[in-house]
């Protein structure tokens, strides 16, 4: 019988699934198959940056029609800050694109 | 191909494959992507050279459609250059891979980055209710309750 997944198990499936959907996978064509190299989600206890990025921009995107997004993202043209609902910093984007595209959406 | 590099990536299967646990004979150890990646090209030739192997049936792209599209691509550019494969033990460390996206979070817990995965992954159904219930299973770990 297999083993019932754990729900850490169950994210990292659905953050990959998201990927495939999302993000840009590699597909390794042989001579009578396919195989996808995928990311893997965790690298220790911290995402991988690839799989962070895709979250930071979804939020990004959903951020003008969520309420919680209102006030909880400071943007400069340089830096844009993502705080908690309790005002703390949590993530620093310095990615240039991202940030353009954040402020060609608010515009 | 960079692509193969770990320990960011894995090579995970398209398609259902039979297991094939050989062993390589004469190398000595390897490590386990250099493991993936034999069992992987040894796989992909039993394929070619069996015409009756069920994998066949269930390929998801004709070999013809690849080889065009591949033929397109060349003839829209000149061939890019090949980079060479990175096998684990020499592929980037964690340290470099962080630096590839200038994305910086002020935490490194487990905990953490589950409660970020919950807060980001807004509107994407299922990330926050699993990244929920993550944490809180993390949690329970912690405690030694689970």
């Amino acid at each position: 019988m297999e083993k019932e997944k754990s729900s850490l198990e169950k994210l990292e499936a659905k953050l990959k699934e998201m990927w495939r959907e999302k993000g840009d996978p590699h597909i390794i064509a042989a001579k009578h198959t396919e195989f996808v190299v995928e990311p893997r989600v965790f690298l220790g206890t911290k995402l991988n940056p690839e799989i962070l990025k895709l979250l930071v921009m979804n939020y990004l995107a959903q951020s003008s029609s969520q309420d919680s997004g209102v006030g909880n993202i400071d943007v400069t043209p340089e830096k844009l800050t993502i705080n908690s609902p309790k005002g703390k910093p949590l993530v620093v984007i310095r990615d240039k694109s991202i940030i353009q595209q954040y402020l060609a959406q608010r515009a | 191909m960079a692509i193969l590099s770990a320990p960011q990536t894995q090579l995970n299967r398209v398609s259902p494959v039979r297991e094939n646990h050989s062993p390589i004979g004469g190398l000595g150890k390897i490590d386990v992507a250099s493991q993936q990646i034999f069992d992987l090209i040894k796989r992909i030739d039993e394929i070619d050279k069996n015409p009756n192997d069920p994998f066949r049936a269930v390929k998801k792209k004709p070999l013809a459609a690849v080889l065009k599209a591949a033929d397109a691509a060349a003839a829209s550019g000149p061939a890019p250059t090949p980079t060479p494969v990175k096998l684990a033990n020499q592929g980037p460390n964690l340290h470099e891979i962080e630096n590839r996206t200038p994305i910086e979070i002020s935490g490194s817990s487990l905990k953490f980055t589950l409660g970020l995965v919950r807060m980001l992954g807004k509107g994407i159904k299922g990330i926050p209710e699993l990244a929920g219930k993550a944490a809180k299973e993390q949690t329970l770990l912690g405690q030694g309750v689970a």
